[in-house]
């Protein structure tokens, strides 16, 4: 459990040596500011999975995500000339990725909680996997996934970026305009939820193996 | 060490130590937080651990290349969509915010109740005090202007009063109010005997109003007597008088004729008589000027009359200072100016036991002495049994302890006489007496149980009614208190209570309905009484909002 714990300091590592690239310097984001289309490619080959990846990470595994995937890289190329450089085009995209997700989980959520597709999770699952243990899998992701969705779209964010992501809670904070402090709070709020949520599917579930 | 502090280290939020660690893996609530982040972590990771695939990127890629071709939506399109919804936003916080007045039974559309101006105030006749008779009587008098009165006159002392060309007479024990309304004077006798002498009748009509009655002047010479809350007497000397009950006339009396109804007061006739007098001329320079010395209880504005405040106070001069919540803040009390108070003479009529020593006859002495015992029955050993006071003594005393506040007091013995079947003749005035106890103690529940007692119809169904309804004030049944004031300025329009009640209807209304509400009936009271005791504070209360 300590090792799983300590996985996303490596990740949050690897995030900030890709934030520390210098910023304005990079020649493939100023051609595309100037309209070259080959740039913006190469733009978009080189971030899509990393996009892909925070995307399902913020949402968990959402039929919508290639749109999310789109729109935010549509967002991003039109709004390319208002990008001044002053941060790492990572950064700024990351940025992007957030409020995208969060405007995603919104209508998600105001629209009501959709069932994941079974062959969505049977694809995250480890097909090498025994049968039996697939099963088991799936369900703890079903309920994982559960979990997640009951959260508000910011505290599903914020614990999501710290948690998984362990970023730090000023770096959280300048991605979704939030205070440090704030962003804590949110942090908490959510374990807290999560938790009693976890402590009830664990009843619920007794009480049916009981019947 | 607290699971907080555990957690927030789990989440990174605060320092994680040694100490944490292991808290964390003994306590089994931290345990479970642990595993649990530890599973949401794995299962969102393992679910974004594979990128887009080949044939989806491109797919994406073309999408993302080919929309950037087209030209972005416009702004004005999203505008469109907020708009109306701002709109529909602004006017439903109109809608909500909009102040709406309290109309009961009014839909007409709010309006600011406009600025409420009393009648200027009435020239009333200045009344003139003379104390004529008994102790420290004196030929002094004083002038005071036209605010509301309690005159009292102790027992055998004389009080008289001058009311521009209207002579009154108060003799002890009594007490008189005066107050101006836009009728003109009007003069409340409470207990004792007056004469009135008006020799010519002049502009504004001076009322007398005891208990129901009221009593018209038309130019004449008259006595009243109230002995108690119910008799009362009226001789007429000359002139004519007209009695009302309520709005009716019950009698109208001519020179020489005597109204009572009940047992004729037989002394009144004797006092027109006794008191036939003019002021001296020694005194007619002080009616010419305002003085402040002499013989009146006062307070400006306000109306003292029914205070126990008041009543405990000598014969004498107080100006007393009110607060706006009507509690007195100063008194300032003077006696009668040039009274020489003589101190009260000494209780000396205290039977000290005197001890004598009988001689026993020779044939008692045989006989054997009775053994020193105490007897349960004073009366059969020949010792003088303590004489029960009358009921109206009761009465008094019932009325009395109520002026000094005493209304414990004042309770026990009205209940004590309601039960006496031979206080029978007081029984009315007695529940309305001990009713209005209650009220002031806060029980109005018993206080209408008593008054559902008293017959409609009858001389005292007015006051009962009045009663009545500041028992369903005093419940919060305001709507009921509110109808039943309207009843009782419609049936009793001459009551010595209409003044309080068109005021507490006005007040109802404003607490009801509001200011706009209210203004009618404000209207109404200062028609009805322009110098009356609550202008200042309807009016002022109205205008300030």
């Amino acid at each position: 459990m300590d090792a799983l714990i300590a996985t996303p300091l490596i990740w949050a590592s690897s995030l900030r040596a890709v934030r520390q690239e210098p910023p304005a310097s990079d020649p493939l984001v100023q051609a595309a500011r100037g309209g070259d289309n080959q740039a913006l490619e190469q733009l978009f080959r080189r971030h899509a999975d990393e996009v892909f990846r925070r995307i399902t990470r913020l949402i968990g595994p959402d039929p919508d995500r290639e749109d999310l995937v789109q729109e935010v890289f549509v967002a991003a190329f039109r709004g390319l000339p208002k990008f001044r450089g002053e941060a790492s085009f990572s950064t700024w995209l990351y940025r992007i990725v957030v409020r995208v997700a969060y405007g995603h989980l919104k209508r998600r959520r105001a629209r009501g909680q959709q069932p994941l597709s079974e062959t969505i999770v049977e694809k995250i699952v480890d097909s090498a996997a025994s049968p039996e243990d697939k099963a088991l899998k799936q369900q703890e992701l079903n309920q994982v996934l559960e979990l997640l969705d009951q959260l508000k779209p910011k505290k599903r964010i914020a614990f999501v970026l710290r948690v998984v992501d362990g970023l730090s809670l000023p770096e959280i904070g300048e991605l979704v305009n939030a205070t440090p402090a704030t962003v804590g709070q949110r942090v908490r709020h959510a374990q807290h939820e999560l938790q009693q949520a976890a402590q009830r599917q664990k009843q619920q579930r007794l009480r049916e193996e009981r019947r | 060490m607290s699971c907080n502090k555990a957690t927030d280290a789990l989440l990174g939020l605060q320092g994680d130590n040694q100490a944490l660690i292991a808290h964390r893996r003994e306590c089994p609530h931290c345990s479970q937080a642990t595993e649990v982040i530890g599973t949401l972590r794995s299962a969102i990771e393992s679910s974004a651990a594979d990128g887009l695939d080949q044939v989806a990127r491109l797919r994406i890629q073309n999408r993302v290349l080919a929309e950037l071709t087209q030209p972005p939506p416009r702004q004005g399109a999203r505008w469109a969509l907020w708009i109306p919804s701002a709109l529909a936003l602004v006017l439903l916080a109109a809608w909500a915010l909009w102040p709406r007045a309290k109309v009961i039974g009014d839909s007409s559309p709010p309006q600011q109740a406009k600025r409420i101006v009393p009648p200027p105030l009435q020239q009333t006749a200045p009344l003139a005090l003379y104390l004529i008779a008994g102790r420290g009587a004196l030929d002094r008098v004083s002038e005071i202007g036209a605010t509301h009165q309690v005159l009292r006159a102790e027992a055998g002392q004389t009080l008289r009063a001058r009311l521009g060309a209207t002579d009154v007479l108060l003799r002890g024990p009594g007490r008189l109010s005066t107050a101006a309304s836009a009728d003109g004077q009007q003069l409340t006798l409470h207990s004792g005997r007056l004469v009135v002498d008006s020799p010519t009748r002049h502009d504004q009509p001076l009322a007398i109003v005891a208990g129901q009655y009221r009593i018209v002047i038309v130019g004449t010479r008259f006595a009243v007597a109230r002995p108690d809350a119910i008799s009362l007497t009226v001789v007429v000397e000359r002139g004519e008088v007209a009695i009302f009950q309520s709005a009716e006339g019950i009698a109208r009396l001519r020179a020489g004729q005597t109204w009572s109804n009940g047992n004729a007061d037989g002394a009144l006739n004797a006092l027109l008589e006794r008191t036939a007098w003019s002021p001296p001329a020694s005194a007619r320079h002080w009616i010419a000027r305002v003085s402040d010395t002499t013989g009146s209880l006062y307070a400006r504005g306000h109306y003292l009359g029914e205070a126990p405040l008041v009543a405990q106070l000598p014969l004498g001069l107080a100006s007393i200072d009110l607060r706006r919540s009507g509690h007195a803040r100063r008194i300032e009390q003077r006696p009668l100016g040039a009274v020489r108070r003589r101190a009260l003479p000494a209780v000396t009529n205290l039977r000290q036991p005197v001890k004598t020593r009988r001689k026993r006859s020779p044939a008692a002495r045989t006989q054997p002495r009775a053994p020193d015992v105490a007897v349960d029955n004073p009366g059969k050993t020949g010792e003088r049994q303590p004489t029960r006071p009358t009921a109206e003594a009761r009465y008094r005393a019932a009325e009395q302890a109520i002026a000094r506040g005493e209304l414990p007091v004042a309770q026990r013995i009205f209940e004590q006489l309601l039960d006496d079947p031979t206080a029978q003749a007081l029984w009315p005035t007695a529940r309305l007496d001990l009713a209005r106890v209650y009220l002031r103690r806060g029980d109005p529940r018993r206080a209408a149980q008593l008054l559902a007692a008293v017959p409609q119809g009858s001389s005292l169904s007015g006051a009962a009614h009045f009663l009545r309804c500041q028992a369903k004030l005093r419940n919060q049944k305001h709507a009921e208190a509110f109808r039943c004031l309207e009843t009782f300025q419609t049936r009793y329009p001459g009551s010595g209570q209409l003044e309080q009640a068109l005021f507490l209807s006005a007040q109802l209304a404003e607490k009801l309905g509001g200011c706009r509400q209210a203004k009618p009936l404000i209207e109404r009271y200062l028609r009805r009484f322009a110098h009356g005791r609550y202008r200042q504070r309807l009016v002022q209360r109205c205008n300030a909002q």
